[in-house]
């Protein structure tokens, strides 16, 4: 009996792997050579809509500067936006330098938070009470938007059925060492194929809670942001979705990050990550799965995009089955076809995509160099699925105990912003 | 990776799509090659065993079975060789090993990197083994031959399975190319054979030179993981030649915009 359950365990982990392999061949095909669905760029409006970008920072003195000037420089209307960055109670200079570009320019409005709850979802909830606009744009205090990127995103909320827009990540530092590339090559096929091809087919793009903005109406409306959610931007998705609002997909809408440059540094990250999605999994299966706005390739792509920090851990426990297994005298499990399991070394860990879906867009990007790191990418494998699987008991300890989580902040490198110029 | 690399234009570019044609070079690489190998199976194992016997030979007797593997491939061949229980104190030295190679990845400050997760993981595997060749040993389950045999099955399943997935992740990149597409495949497909000939060699001397203590370690650590790495290594050098064949002059006009 046993055995056929630990047997039944390896038949369904290998089935899983093959099912996403299958899910992100077809996005890279529809992507490479299906028809292209366009963002909204085309629209030209008399009036652009007021917006109120949102910087949550804690402790962000080292990048704040390389934010802030990049906003200043864009092409927005400055009578329409006002730019409120959170000062989520910081130790360091970070609320001192603010009130210097408070002091220079009227519109940068800093929000100083020095009580209640640290963390990003509670800094929102509270700088949206105060923020004026129609649509709140939000940035992580590392990134540096295009020139043109507020007014890319905004546009898409001139459809009244739109309620978050997503522009596509980058990383600026993706020479600075090993870790910054593998990043570079998830992110260039997570956003140039995976998001991209999930707003061609109508499915779920993912609002990624920084580069993108929504409605702070329906925000409000709805309670705010769930502050015990660390992944606040998946849960956002997940509200839009099932309520019958869409979310827009803008690869034109280019905006830098600094990637993490230490592997302690991502591994915490990767776990916060995993806690929040797995956290808005429990949350939202059964909502997704009884929608009655969402149509059928929603309902699928939005089932495997929840459960897609919880397979890591369904591998590492499969890789416990099978030396179980094998220990049992059992290892000659499908005849050697195990090695379909592999498939998903390289998937849906995450949000990151496997190696033919980097490569495919490193085709799209036009960047050769990049493609001889893929082998890399394998030796992530044991690296996410520790990280991930910590992340996915977390969240169930969260569930379970009804605990209050504490936000735990990407640390930056140290760097001047003449050198990342 | 910075701005200049990424032009604004190619934001929505796609491949001028044939899916004709990609399913057609898909089909006339994966049927013919695929037939060959279910007709020639048999043969193929056997020619795998005459190589592995010949070199292994030198060191001691070896003798060639058949086995039925299923009504698909039917028979398969496989080396018998023989391994023999490790000793206490040499189980002993290698719990002791594993324990100081975990030990100390997690006591260093790079614990978190991927190699030492992975050094973790792996001689956490071996101790596994170690310990139950230690209080155990004559309750393991498998002969020598029996990891032979797997090992070819194995590599029968790595073999299919590596032939429809290069075929298929290289015939959907576009029309140009074909020459680095079928390179690709066939790249693909001899490293594995002769990868996966020389590993079944030096497996299965170490299994008869240092018992059968490691064969976990083989079956798990050096498995097909090591094979996706070839496979993404030479998938990643095609995938260099595609970008500047569709960067150049000629590769220029298959992009369509819609």
């Amino acid at each position: 009996m046993v055995i056929k359950l630990l047997k039944g365990y390896m038949f369904f982990i290998i089935g899983l792997m093959l099912l996403y392999t299958l899910r992100h061949f077809y996005f890279t095909v529809q992507r490479l050579l299906g028809r292209q669905k366009l963002y909204y760029g085309d629209i030209i409006t008399s009036r652009m809509k007021t917006i109120s970008v949102l910087i949550p920072m804690h402790n962000e003195e080292l990048v704040l500067r390389n934010a802030l000037d990049a906003l200043l420089e864009c092409d927005y209307d400055r009578a329409l936006m006002e730019i409120i960055p959170i000062n989520d109670h910081s130790t360091d200079r970070t609320g001192e330098m603010l009130e210097e570009y408070h002091s220079k320019y009227d519109f940068i409005r800093p929000l100083h938070r020095h009580t209640g709850r640290r963390g990003k979802p509670s800094g929102l909830n509270d700088a949206m009470k105060i923020a004026k606009g129609e649509i709140i744009v939000v940035f992580d205090a590392d990134y540096r938007p295009a020139r043109n990127l507020l007014k890319q995103i905004s546009l898409g909320f001139e459809d009244p059925h739109v309620g978050a827009v997503m522009g596509r990540v980058i990383p600026y530092n993706a020479n600075k060492n090993m870790l910054t590339r593998l990043i570079s090559l998830e992110r260039s096929g997570g956003y140039q194929v995976d998001q991209q091809a999930r707003y061609n087919l109508g499915a779920v793009p993912q609002y990624g809670g920084t580069v993108g903005g929504f409605r702070k109406d329906y925000l409000l409306e709805t309670g705010g942001f769930r502050e015990n959610i660390l992944a606040e931007d998946t849960e956002l998705t997940y509200r839009l979705f099932t309520n019958g609002w869409k979310v827009l997909y803008a690869n034109s809408a280019e905006c830098y990050e600094e990637s993490p440059e230490t592997w302690n540094i991502r591994g915490r990250q990767i776990r916060r990550w995993s806690r929040g999605h797995n956290q808005v999994l429990f949350h939202y299966f059964f909502p997704t799965l009884f929608s009655p706005y969402m149509t059928l390739i929603q309902k699928l792509d939005g089932i495997f995009l929840l459960f897609v920090y919880a397979v890591p851990m369904f591998t590492m426990v499969g890789w416990l089955v099978s030396m179980a297994l094998f220990f049992l005298g059992e290892m000659n499990i499908m005849s050697g076809w195990w090695v379909i399991l592999f498939l998903g070394v390289y998937d849906s860990f995450g949000n990151f995509a496997p190696f033919f879906e980097v490569g495919t867009s490193l085709v799209l990007d036009g960047t050769p160099k990049e493609a001889t790191l893929l082998p890399l990418l394998m030796f992530n494998f044991f690296f996410y699925m520790w990280h991930i699987s910590l992340g996915f008991f977390d969240a169930v300890a969260d569930v379970v105990t009804g605990r209050t989580t504490v936000w735990d902040k990407t640390a930056r490198a140290k760097r001047s912003k003449e050198a990342v110029k | 990776m910075t701005k200049k690399q990424i032009y604004y234009s190619r934001t929505y570019r796609k491949l001028r799509a044939n899916r004709r044609q990609s399913l057609i070079l898909f089909l006339v690489v994966v049927i013919p090659s695929l037939a060959a190998m279910i007709l020639f199976m048999p043969e193929i194992t056997q020619l795998f065993c005459r190589v592995a016997a010949r070199v292994l030979g030198r060191a001691g007797v070896i003798t060639v079975r058949r086995s039925m593997y299923n009504k698909l491939f039917r028979d398969i061949y496989y080396l018998a060789s023989v391994a023999g229980l490790p000793s206490a104190r040499m189980c002993l030295c290698n719990v002791g090993v594993c324990l100081a190679v975990m030990v100390l990845c997690m006591a260093l400050p790079t614990r978190n990197r991927p190699v030492s997760i992975y050094l973790i993981f792996n001689a956490g595997i071996h101790l596994i083994s170690s310990l139950w060749f230690l209080f155990a040993g004559w309750d393991f389950p498998y002969e020598a031959p029996d990891f032979s045999q797997l090992y070819l099955i194995q590599e029968v399943g790595i073999w299919v399975v590596f032939l429809v997935m290069t075929t298929a992740v290289t015939s959907i990149l576009g029309t140009l190319g074909l020459g680095y597409k079928l390179l690709t495949v066939a790249a693909v497909m001899a490293y594995s054979w002769v990868f996966g000939l020389v590993r079944y060699i030096v497996f299965l001397y170490l299994l008869r030179r240092y018992t059968m203590l490691y064969m976990t370690v083989m079956y798990f650590t050096f498995g097909p993981m090591f094979d996706f790495l070839y496979l993404v290594m030479i998938y990643g050098w095609f995938v260099n030649r595609m970008v500047k064949l569709y960067e150049s002059a000629k590769g220029k006009e298959e992009w369509e915009w819609s």
